[in-house]
């Protein structure tokens, strides 16, 4: 049965500064079809789907939905049946379902008995369970995506667009979603899924797109395609040439944590060796950023002990971290590391300023101008343009700037937190390029937080796996195995995968 | 080049601006460039300017402080009262007078800083404590009063051919610009108002800071609270209130000019001389004194949707 196609991506190319996040990029759509789209982190996934939601303007190619070209817009997007779901909510968390789905739609007076109405033959015919009266804020995270879900699906979409939908969902969450998508198929609406997570893709798709950096491998039926084969066409070059690891483990121990508890987290044992990379790898919300920012003394620490080359540690305050040598490279950088406006050489020099002011407190920008030279061209930082601002930079430069920035003064420790976030994929191996010099020049050690599986098997001596705020397994490298991991990342206990078969759901 | 100079007109044009002004007032009014009317100008700037001053580290790091109009009238009745009813020697006077303004930006500050309530609320409350506390010391009337020489000094004699607030002004002004652009301290506090999450993440004591503006703009907003009565010989408990709004005025239309996008003293230096100038230029022109208010206002507007198209500015 040959279809028309719902939406023709024909030859997008979307350039940003330092980056050019599509090449080139050509898909049909299909009604009543579910596709799914993977790739690595930067290879333009989102960026695809912002261009077709009318968010992001493309660089130059076509996009046409329904017949029509889209001449770019949100409202136009929507016009033309479009919906999006976005990895973060755009909800009113005081507000509830009603409230949210009909904001900016209701009447002079709002009639919610009758949005209810219209809101429940929807969810009788998704399948979608969700109490529509509850101020979203006490809502799980499941049931917010559901409500996002019910609002694109209000819209009468020709095709729903889903960025990460299961990113922060919970296993029984993910089936519920599914279910839903597949009912959404099945009343002919074209469903986009991107996601990370390639058993999902097996489990719902019908279609995959796999990209890689900004260019389309391939379009696959999922009944011609292996998980093997969609992994090898969604990474380029083998993992070797990828993660340069080639630092030397010391034996003696630079930070030992001991029965370490916070509001958020409970960790009863962490070691960290000189010369070593120690993985963190959990889900997002699993509660490795909470440990990293507790540890760093950002957040509160209920107990715990903590030494440093054998002395006692109190992680009470970032500013006392730093004294030690212990430094965060946070997640989020644009928000959390990096002053957007102010000059590069401003943001390298930021956190240690003394070390160039005299008794008056005045700063001599000589000999600033000159270590900040120093420390960014050991990050391999084109130094001419020092007083540029940050903001023009690409992220894998800003990274650069926020790992300088914390090689003006002894370092000790690295807590390194998604540090590879919005990096593009050659950036990403010279930053853990630089990362290993830096290890083996000056004796380190590195707890290396990711969301990328691969990053982390590339580069670290051992990985210790969060889930739910506690290390539920540790794994040295001659251990590491991508099912091990994965599987101790996802399942509770001796569970296995959610596999429920397609006939199941229909039958 | 040519981007060269757009660029340069972008950054400037608010200067260009100003500069604009005092040609134009010079031609339509004779009086205007005369050397004594310039000084006089300088001296009707100069208390907004001194408080303007404090008000421009304040937002440099990110905060609004509203208690400065009330805090200028309080302070200028304490040194009247300490002068005149209580007969207590000059020096001693003024160092109460300070530390009571010190004393009162630690208030400020221990609100915003560690009860953690937003500055525009918190100063608008201790505005309205410290003109309330002015009005009920005094009964609302005003001290009238021989005050000393040394101290009527500071507000109506000369230094060199210069009027003293005008001479304080310019102290005040480098002090806080060599504050704010050349030390370590200014590069910390433009941190603090750029990413408040980031400053704190690279470990820089924001308590610390966030309570310093307060009190660095309460002690700027009681040095023009002194020189006030001072210059006028008496104690007004209502004055001072116009310095909250001129000088957040100049603070934000110089917020346009050399460091685009952020409270910078010689921006708002610039602001306040077009706040001066316009105000002085009509005034010779033969304008009503009423309609200054009115034009002082539409260039605020102007000059910050300018900046804010450049998305400039973050308020």
């Amino acid at each position: 049965m040959q279809k028309e196609p719902i939406i023709k991506v024909i030859d997008l190319h979307k350039f940003y500064p330092g980056v050019e996040a599509l090449k080139g990029v050509s898909i049909d759509f299909y009604p009543g079809e579910i596709h799914a789209i993977v790739g690595e982190n930067g290879a333009g996934k989102s960026t695809l789907v912002e261009i077709i939601a009318g968010n992001v303007k493309p660089s130059s190619g076509k996009v046409i939905i329904a017949g029509q070209e889209f001449l770019g817009g949100i409202n136009e997007s929507i016009r033309l049946g479009v919906g999006i779901v976005h990895q973060d909510r755009h909800l009113v968390p005081s507000l509830n379902a009603i409230q949210n789905i009909f904001l900016g739609r209701e009447k002079f007076i709002p009639n919610d008995l009758k949005a209810a109405d219209e809101l429940k033959d929807i969810m009788n015919r998704t399948g979608i369970q969700v109490d529509i009266r509850r101020p979203v804020k006490k809502l799980g995270e499941g049931d917010k995506e559901l409500v996002e879900i019910l609002r694109v699906l209000w819209m009468k979409p020709k095709v729903m667009i889903l960025d990460e939908p299961t990113a922060v969902l919970g296993e029984r969450e993910t089936e519920v979603l599914f279910r839903i998508l597949r009912r959404c198929k099945q009343e002919g609406i074209a469903v986009i899924i991107i996601t990370h997570r390639l058993e999902e893709v097996f489990e719902v798709a019908d279609k995959v797109t796999v990209l890689r950096n900004g260019q389309k491998v391939a379009t696959k039926s999922i009944s011609e395609v292996s998980e093997r084969e969609l992994i090898s066409m969604m990474v380029e070059k083998t993992i070797e040439a990828r993660y340069p690891k080639k630092n030397i483990v010391q034996d003696n121990v630079l930070l030992e944590i001991r029965d370490f508890v916070t509001p958020e987290v409970q960790v009863d044992e962490i070691v960290l060796r000189q010369g070593e990379i120690v993985g963190l790898a959990g889900l997002v919300g699993s509660g490795r950023t909470e440990f990293l920012e507790a540890l760093y003394g950002h957040r509160q620490v209920l107990k715990g002990e903590v030494f440093l080359s054998g002395e006692r540690f109190k992680p009470s305050s970032p500013s006392s971290a730093i004294k030690r040598g212990v430094y965060l490279l946070p997640d989020n950088r644009n928000e959390k590391a990096l002053f957007m406006r102010f000059s590069t050489r401003y943001n390298s020099s930021i956190a240690f300023l003394k070390n160039f002011t005299n008794s008056l407190g005045l700063v001599n920008t000589k000999k600033e101008k000159k270590q900040v030279t120093s420390v960014l061209s050991s990050v391999r930082l084109d130094t001419a343009r020092l007083e540029d601002p940050v903001r023009n930079l690409s992220g894998g430069n800003r990274q650069k700037v926020v790992l300088g920035r914390w090689l003006m003064k002894s370092p000790r420790v690295y807590l390194l937190d998604e540090p590879t976030q919005g990096v593009d994929v050659g950036a990403k191996a010279e930053f853990f390029d630089i990362l290993c010099e830096l290890i083996n020049s000056l004796g380190i050690g590195v707890l290396l937080a990711s969301s990328d599986l691969m990053e982390l098997l590339g580069m670290c001596d051992r990985i210790y796996v969060f889930r739910k705020g506690r290390v539920v397994k540790e794994f040295s490298r001659r251990e590491f195995s991508t099912e091990g991991i994965l599987s101790s990342m996802l399942l509770s206990e001796q569970g296995s995968f959610v596999n429920t078969t397609k006939s199941e759901i229909l039958g | 080049m040519f981007k060269k100079f757009l660029h340069f007109l972008s950054n400037y044009s608010t200067f260009i601006a100003l500069v604009f002004l005092i040609v134009v007032f010079s031609l339509v009014s004779p009086m205007f460039s005369t050397s004594r009317n310039l000084l006089n100008v300088l001296r009707q700037i100069s208390l907004l300017t001194i408080t303007a001053a404090g008000l421009t580290i304040c937002r440099a790091a990110g905060e609004l402080d509203l208690s400065v109009g009330g805090l200028a009238g309080l302070t200028g009745i304490i040194i009247a009262k300490l002068l005149i009813h209580a007969n207590i020697p000059l020096g001693i006077a003024m160092t109460i007078t300070l530390l009571f303004g010190a004393g009162f930006g630690l208030l400020n500050g221990f609100l915003v800083a560690v009860v953690g309530i937003p500055s525009l609320i918190a100063t608008l409350g201790t505005l309205s404590v410290a003109s309330g506390a002015a009005l009920l010391v005094t009964e609302g009337k005003a001290i009238y009063a021989q005050f000393p020489k040394g101290f009527t000094f500071l507000g109506q004699g000369y230094l060199i051919g210069i009027p003293m607030p005008v001479v304080i002004m310019v102290v005040v002004v480098i002090l806080a610009y060599i504050l704010l652009e050349k030390t370590a301290v200014g590069r910390h506090l433009y941190a603090i108002g750029e990413n408040l999450l980031a400053a704190r993440l690279v470990g820089l004591p924001i308590t610390f800071y966030r309570v310093l503006i307060f009190v660095l703009s309460s002690v700027a907003a009681t040095i023009s609270g002194i020189v006030l009565v001072a210059r006028l010989g008496s104690g007004q408990p209502t004055a001072g209130g116009e310095y909250l709004l001129e000088g957040l005025g100049s603070v934000f239309i110089g917020m346009t000019v050399f460091k685009p996008g952020q409270a910078n003293v010689l921006g708002t230096l610039t602001g306040a001389l077009i706040v001066g100038t316009i105000a002085n230029g009509l005034l010779l022109m033969g304008f009503s004194p009423y309609i200054q208010d009115i034009i002082k206002g539409s260039i605020m507007i102007v000059a910050v949707i300018a900046a804010v198209y450049k998305e400039e500015i973050k308020i």
